[in-house]
């Protein structure tokens, strides 16, 4: 199941929060959401992606709360809640199996998007981790030099203020190095455009393809009949 | 030719070329992705500091509006990555409206003082933000067919919430961040005479 192409498991994750629009049942959207769980199981990926799918889970209760606190019945509730997590869930499911690299070449490669804004995709990811590491040593900067982001939510939420403006403005800085690395190897040269990963569908993509093609197809007759 | 002449020197500095709106951008959405990742939310609203980073891009570099539309686009797929939101996909419309609306604003020729306080910023990012949340809420809405009432009073308080908030932070970050992207000028040439 990991070594499906970038583009099918996009093309997948798709079809899968189709099937969640145009499920309406409890029972449909429970199944979705544990066949997703199940993929996550098969591909390995499950305890990689609980803390983001505990939070999740958090939102879609507090979705269903609010609902259900505001004068909709609990059936209808629950199936929002359901329904956002299985369209969720699809997209870690997306963002665990595939690397935002090899996401990046299928889309410039197959999907034709421009590879400035694939770079960019790619980029913003991949700086995830350093920010966040630069993030958490401002704040013990700050801490050594006596500032408390003790307090209130507010207090907390206002302290984070303090830790963005050095980040913003290192990342300003550091931009244009990255701007002339860019344009010094070649980016966005004339010149044919090779890529480090093959992104290339194979049978079993085209198989797999044809599989959620005839499963859509199948729920959208199904939906039509039963409007 | 004696050791006293003198020459004179042309120093190119650059300031980025032609890419620096990708970089910029890129690693300003890296940082709202982990700020909306790590901020605590008050009261159920967690602030979505992409919309003020990508305000802040747009405000920086001025693109066009094809361009603004990518950097959007860009924006709802890492919102989609980092998703805390009960309608991930709207995203992807939402944060495109953002950001060209947010263009359109930047590249319009007027300005908002207040003394000699430049507040076009806070506007542009007021009106991207208010524009981007009204058509996430009403897309979840029609997407999860949510009540009237959860739209009303769940969903549109939180907007303007998260409005006010990114106001603030993008005027706050706009002068420092401007002073070090160094203006509009793609470089800078000096010339120095040089022993």
């Amino acid at each position: 199941m990991n070594r499906i192409a970038p583009l099918t498991k996009l093309m997948a994750t798709l079809a899968l929060s189709l099937w969640a629009l145009l499920l309406a049942s409890l029972t449909g959207l429970g199944i979705l959401l544990l066949v997703q769980l199940l993929l996550l199981l098969v591909t390995g990926t499950l305890k990689k992606t609980s803390t983001a799918l505990r939070g999740l889970s958090l939102v879609a209760l507090s979705l269903v709360g609010l609902q259900y606190l505001l004068g909709s019945t609990l059936e209808e509730s629950i199936n929002s809640g359901l329904r956002m997590l299985d369209m969720a869930t699809a997209f870690i499911w997306l963002l665990a199996t595939a690397r935002p690299q090899d996401l990046s070449s299928a889309l410039v490669q197959q999907c034709r998007v421009a590879p400035e804004y694939a770079f960019m995709f790619t980029t913003a990811l991949r700086f995830i981790p350093d920010f966040f590491a630069e993030s958490q040593a401002v704040q013990e900067a700050q801490a050594c030099r006596g500032y408390s982001t003790r307090g209130n939510r507010l207090k907390a939420l206002l302290a984070y203020l303090a830790v963005v403006k050095p980040l913003v403005l290192k990342a300003v800085n550091r931009s244009e190095t990255m701007a002339m690395s860019m344009e010094m190897r070649g980016f966005g040269g004339n010149g044919p455009r090779s890529f480090s990963t093959s992104v290339a569908l194979v049978n079993r993509d085209y198989a797999v393809l044809a599989a959620l093609t005839s499963v859509t197809v199948g729920l959208v007759l199904l939906k039509l009949k039963f409007f | 030719m004696s050791n006293m002449d003198h020459k004179e020197v042309t120093v190119i500095e650059g300031k980025g070329g032609k890419f620096r709106w990708a970089a910029i951008s890129a690693m300003l959405l890296a940082i709202g992705a982990i700020l909306r990742l790590v901020s605590p939310s008050i009261a159920g609203i967690s602030p979505n500091w992409i919309i003020a980073m990508y305000c802040l891009a747009i405000i920086l570099t001025k693109p066009s509006l094809g361009r603004a539309a990518g950097i959007g686009l860009v924006a709802g797929a890492v919102c989609l990555a980092t998703s805390k939101s009960i309608f991930p996909y709207g995203n992807l419309i939402s944060e495109t409206v953002g950001a060209v609306v947010c263009a359109i604003l930047v590249n319009a020729g007027f300005n908002v003082r207040l003394g000699s306080l430049n507040l076009k910023p806070a506007l542009c990012t007021m009106v991207g933000t208010l524009c981007s949340g009204f058509t996430f809420v009403t897309i979840a809405k029609l997407a999860l067919s949510l009540p009237d009432k959860v739209y009303f009073y769940g969903m549109l308080p939180v907007v303007l919430t998260v409005t006010v908030i990114n106001t603030v932070v993008a005027q706050l970050l706009y002068f420092p961040a401007q002073r070090i992207f160094g203006g509009e000028t793609s470089q800078s040439v000096t010339r120095q005479k040089v022993q």
